[in-house]
């Protein structure tokens, strides 16, 4: 291996990495909030990057329709379970979230769809589209499963990934895409030329990642999410409804998926399907992080990126066994150093 | 007779198919300090639970005359009712202040939120300078402190402390219970759970004692401490001491 | 009962006629091969995740190996395929062991996590491995074969995977019901209480992790033979899930939910086939969508999968042991210990210490018990009691200090030696398995005096063993008082019955010295006097007794000596008469509030 593709692996396992951080980072505030694991992670980017495609082929893209189907679901669902009573006040509020919100992004679509504005309209319409998704799968499958073990909020996740990954071949179809890049320029850093593409990438994550430091260092609600995973009953104590903290960090996580989505649909041939590898790979970098230290886990995603394409130039067959192997060590790790006799949770 | 700010009528709350704590009501009248005693394992905390609505119960619980059945703990905190749990459960990895800020989530923000936090740094000095260490790093007697300022600054109307001296050295017990007395001075009312029956009786104005999930004993808090069967019971070594001091008499 | 034998015997009918009967149209049977495959995978992880409380996302890797090993040694070396199955499940085993020393000492959640990685990387190992055919598979597999023939017809080879399939499932009904299938049914909530007991659980965990893969093998190598191919797919991360899927459905803590769970999502899913493209077109996956939902709503409205629903509404599938009472087992009794003359020192604690970060909750305590003695553990909460015990038994390791048990240096050493040398205790938070019977909960305390593996338990050999271990269970019951509890789950009991089936618990250790942690904690009067008769007559047998216990009244009736600790410093040390005039116990007991 030369200096030149060196360089050209690292740049292409950094871009990779911060896609990885992304995703990492979302699993690790969804998991602390909720005890989640969240699988269907990936499957957040693969609807973002496809309703790109979709809008630019001039189409409301299923996931508009899925929207408005689940905000249904869940104001009936939630109207069934009456928990805080079926009070009109609430009754409007939730129709204002739940129906009239994808109505409104449905309308949007409809406008916009046939009119080919471009990536500055259809990337932000996709992530609008597909973050409310987080917020209603929270509150329709995992949220009646609050009070359960790890292992049964792992199952259900699961359960979401296939229904999710289903429901995408429906919408999408068998095919793969690139969307339109939001840039074709490209750098020339001595030896190295740099994509455009790429430099999008990480400048959008890097902002995300530093307005995510301020929002969870600054301000109350980042504050009391952070409680509400450092100790779930005295957040409840002060009065933070452990609810809405996990809606919040639903809509978040889908929000960074989709956004993940939409910046790769360029540069990667997306299928519907393509998402899970992404999230795992995530999940293995926030697995790296033991599933609490946001840090930690955006720097192993950007070593698993770089394993990833050193991987792929020396043994491409076998990339997917290396980077997936990695965890088991790093999992060993996590569990000896608590290693002495515990109960576990039920 | 004034109504009651907190009525508890025939509550029972079991865990799976235990019931820990069978019927057992209560009442406190606004600005009183009402205790629970009872040894461990009798139902103390478990009632504590019920009250808040951290466990599942049956009964009627009302709070300001208006039933609690079907509220979530959220919405209790906001309508003034805090428990300091026996356990604390702070956030140990953030800020002293950031527990403390937490605490008014409910309440207010802004510049009323700067004068409760004065407020509380007025009763315990210790955490205004510790102000921005991690609540981890806070001793026993600290972490008890900064639990009761977070309780505190929802500007509660009912606090409820459950084994506040769990733990701490005599002295720092004894500051404790000063300033229970103190907040009752600015019309917090306080249930107070405690095993150590002595000081929880010397402090309350109305006692409950609790057996094996029952109460069954009640009485002004000054009228329980010459009881015989709680002096036997509760107060511990004290009564077997006299017992054995009266022996050679 | 009478229910459950006609519904037995129907089923076999059915299940003999069935193939044999011509009408019967071959694609049924197809059908039923695939979910007798399927069981066999499904029982294990019913072990693995119902019993033992881990998951797996990556069984199907398992059917992988057995399926490739024969695949490739029948073809390329022509094997028969009966030779090939011992060697299939060698290769299996070891690989499962191999990875299941690596992941199964991963702890919770971590553990599914690491079957889901494995799962995945097994997956493109198999596809890119040229010696395995990579993406295409190995095509020419030759079918099974008996006595010359070859067996292509699919009824022939239905009795084949139907024999495997009951062979598994009453080999894993009699593992369950043994000395090591009370320690593997531990393995899910009671890892703390089992270990105090002598169990190994990580060995028991590696056990049973390899005893699914050996089913997975089996029913991989089965399926290589009928389907006469094998190429990855069939072992990939969805697959894996779909066995998890079935075990779900099923209820996942019952063998025989196993089989309904793999019949219920084998039929579904060949009807959704049929049916969900003629409703809404060809160009979807449409029964991942509908799978995936049913595993959110079930989950949500009906955890005990189907096998659970069916017990709800026809309890008499259940084989049951009689709620009442029973004649006493009748078994010659357990060898004993022998005890230690009456005074000499049994256990001698020095200097011991333990931290927490920067908190010190045991501070340099020393103090003794000699055989015969029972001695009491007072002091405030917080001052470190708990802990104490945690350090005498073994659960933590103190930070200095030495702890003698017989003279011989037990600090450092974990609970299952410590128990093996004769220390029993009970748990300040009742650690009883809620699932099991008292009686059983009792028989796991004696674990260490039996010795039956897990073949003779699948073969029965162990029965001589298994009455012994019954009778001296029963006896301590009796003992307890508890003779009319013995068959009730021991997650129906009061909080105060409970300590007491923990001290019979210990009781059937045989143990030299017992901690007890708050025994009279929810006894009523007239309980706390039969527990203070009963731990009398432990003293005149010689055996010693270490207790903490806050009713006072209790603790000095009973004991010879006190031991006072608070913030974890011994501050006092005597018989009841001079503990009670101390000013130090007294200040610590007060709190100072003068």
């Amino acid at each position: 291996m030369d200096f030149n593709i060196a360089l050209f692996l690292a740049q292409d396992g950094i871009t990779n990495g911060a896609i990885y951080a992304l995703l990492g980072l979302s699993l690790v505030l969804v998991f602390t909030v909720t005890r989640v694991i969240l699988v269907p992670q990936g499957e957040f980017v693969a609807y973002g990057a496809l309703t790109v495609v979709g809008l630019e082929m001039g189409t409301i893209p299923g996931t508009a329709w899925l929207l408005l189907v689940l905000g249904a679901a869940v104001f009936v669902a939630d109207a069934l379970r009456a928990e805080n009573g079926r009070q009109p006040r609430i009754l409007m509020l939730r129709a204002l979230t739940d129906l009239v919100l994808p109505a409104v992004l449905l309308g949007v679509c409809w406008v916009v769809a046939p009119l080919d504005l471009g990536v500055w309209v259809t990337a932000p319409l996709a992530v609008a589209l597909v973050a409310p998704l987080g917020a209603y799968i929270y509150r329709l499958a995992f949220r009646p499963l609050a009070q359960s073990p790890v292992l049964v909020l792992l199952i259900a996740a699961v359960g979401v990934h296939l229904a999710m990954i289903g429901l995408g071949l429906v919408f999408f179809g068998a095919e793969g895409f690139r969307s339109e890049p939001f840039t074709t320029a490209s750098l020339t850093l001595g030896p190295m030329m740099v994509s455009g593409q790429s430099l999008w990438v990480l400048g959008t994550t890097s902002v995300l990642i530093t307005s995510l430091w301020f929002f969870f260092g600054h301000t109350i609600t980042g504050k009391a999410l952070r409680a509400t995973s450092v100790n779930r009953l005295g957040a409840r104590l002060v009065g933070i409804p452990a609810d809405r903290s996990g809606i919040i960090a639903f809509t978040m996580a889908a929000a960074m998926g989709a956004i993940s989505g939409v910046l790769i649909g360029p540069v990667t041939t997306v299928f519907y399907d393509t998402g899970f590898l992404i999230g795992l790979k995530g999940l293995v970098a926030a697995i790296m992080g033991g599933l609490v230290s946001y840090p930690i886990a955006a720097a192993a995603a950007l070593a698993v990126g770089l394993i990833e394409s050193v991987a792929s130039f020396e043994a491409s067959s076998f990339k997917e066994v290396i980077v997936f192997t990695t965890i088991i060590p790093v999992l060993l790790w996590q569990s000896l150093r608590s290693s002495h006799v515990e109960e576990e949770e039920e | 007779m004034t109504a009651p700010l907190l009525s508890v009528e025939a509550v029972s709350v079991s865990y799976g198919k235990i019931e820990a704590v069978r019927s057992v009501s209560l009442d406190i009248l606004p600005g009183q300090i009402v205790t629970v005693i009872g040894a461990n394992g009798a139902g103390k905390t478990t009632t504590l639970g019920g009250i808040m609505g951290i466990l599942p119960c049956r009964g009627g619980i009302t709070f300001q005359g208006a039933p609690l059945a079907t509220v979530p703990v959220e919405a209790r905190v906001a309508s003034g009712m805090s428990l300091v749990p026996e356990k604390r459960e702070l956030f140990v990895t953030m800020s002293v202040a950031d527990n403390l800020i937490l605490g008014a989530y409910r309440g207010v923000r802004g510049a009323a939120l700067r004068t409760a936090l004065d407020e509380v740094y007025d009763l315990f000095p210790r955490l205004r300078e510790r102000r921005q260490q991690a609540a981890g790093t806070l001793s026993g007697g600290e972490r008890q402190m900064l639990a009761m300022g977070r309780a505190l600054m929802a500007r509660p109307k009912l606090l409820m402390l459950d084994e506040p001296s769990l733990g701490l050295a005599p002295r720092i017990v004894m500051e404790i219970f000063h300033l229970i007395t103190r907040l009752r001075s600015t019309g917090v009312s306080i249930l107070l759970v405690e095993q150590n029956a002595r000081a929880a009786l010397k402090t309350a104005d109305y006692a409950y004692v609790m057996e094996t999930g029952e109460v069954t004993l009640q009485g002004p808090a000054s009228e329980l401490a010459q009881d015989p069967r709680v002096i036997e019971s509760y107060l511990g070594v004290r009564g077997t001491t006299q017992k054995a001091e009266e022996t050679p008499a | 009962m009478v229910l459950r034998n006609w519904l037995v015997a129907g089923l076999a009918v059915l299940g003999v006629a069935l193939p044999l009967v011509p009408v019967t149209p071959d694609y049924w049977i197809v059908l039923l091969n695939a979910i007798g495959l399927s069981s066999l995978v499904v029982i294990g992880l019913v072990l693995l995740t119902g019993v033992g409380g881990m998951t797996s996302f990556g069984q199907a890797a398992f059917c992988g190996f057995g399926a490739y090993a024969t695949a490739v040694l029948t073809t390329s070396m022509g094997l028969s395929p009966w030779l090939t199955l011992p060697i299939a499940i060698a290769v299996t085993c070891t690989a499962a062991a191999l990875i299941g020393l690596m992941t199964v000492r991963l702890s919770g959640h971590y553990l599914p996590l690491g079957t889901l990685a494995w799962g995945i990387s097994l997956f493109y190992l198999f596809g890119n491995l040229e010696v395995l055919g990579r993406h295409d598979g190995i095509p020419t597999v030759p079918p099974l074969n008996i006595g010359g023939w070859d067996l292509y017809d699919n009824r022939a080879v239905y009795f084949i995977i139907w024999a495997l399939v009951l062979l598994a499932a009453f080999a894993t009904l009699n593992l369950l019901d043994s000395r090591v299938g009370r320690a593997l049914r531990a393995l899910r909530g009671g890892v703390v209480a089992a270990e105090a007991f002598g169990v190994n659980t990580r060995r028991a965990k590696l056990v049973i992790f390899v005893y699914a893969a050996l089913l997975a093998a089996v029913s991989g190598w089965a399926f290589a033979h009928v389907q006469r191919a094998v190429n990855p797919t069939p072992f990939g991360l969805g697959a894996g899930i779909e066995y998890l899927f079935m075990a779900v459905i099923g209820g996942v803590g019952h063998v025989w939910g196993a089989v309904i769970g793999a019949a219920a999502v084998v039929l579904l899913e060949d009807r959704l086939q049929i049916i969900l493209p003629a409703l809404f077109g060809h160009s979807g996956n449409y029964e991942t969508i509908i799978f995936g939902v049913i595993l959110v709503l079930l989950l949500q409205f009906a955890r005990s999968g189907l096998w659970g629903l069916a017990l709800r509404f026809i309890p008499e599938l259940e084989r049951r042991a009689p709620a009442q009472k029973t004649a006493p087992t009748e078994a010659a009794p357990l060898p004993r210990r022998t005890p230690p003359r009456r005074g000499e020192p049994l256990l001698e604690v020095q200097s011991l210490q333990r931290n927490f970060g920067g908190l010190t909750a045991v501070k340099s305590l020393s103090f003794s018990v000699n055989a015969g003695e029972v001695v009491g553990l007072i002091g405030p909460n917080g001052a470190g009691k708990s802990t104490t015990f945690n350090l005498i038994s073994g659960i933590l390791p103190p930070s200095s200090g030495t702890i003698r048990f017989q003279g011989r240096d037990i600090s450092g050493l974990g609970p299952r030696d410590v128990a093996a040398m004769g220390m029993a205790r009970s748990f300040q938070h009742v650690k009883l398995l809620p699932d099991m019977t008292v009686l059983e909960n009792v028989m796991l305390g004696a674990h260490l005096r039996g010795r039956a593996g897990m073949v003779s338990a699948i073969l029965r050999r162990d029965r001589t063993e298994e009455r012994r271990l019954r009778a001296e269970a029963e006896r301590q019951l009796i003992r307890c008082g508890l003779a009319d509890y013995m068959h009730v789950k021991a997650g129906a009991l009061p909080l105060g019955q409970s300590r007491v089936v923990e001290i019979a618990r210990a009781l059937s250790l045989d143990p030299l010295l017992i901690l007890l942690d708050e025994p009279a904690a929810g006894l009523r009067h007239g309980e706390k006097q039969a527990l203070a008769t009963l731990l009398d007559s432990l003293r005149d047998e010689g055996t010693a007794v270490l207790l903490v216990e806050h009713d006072m009244d209790f603790v000095m009736n009973l004991v010879d000596r006190l031991v006072v600790m608070d913030f974890g410093a011994k501050i006092a040390e005597g018989s009841p008469e001079v503990i009670h005039s101390d000013p130090k116990v007294l200040e610590a007991y007060l709190g100072g509030i003068e």
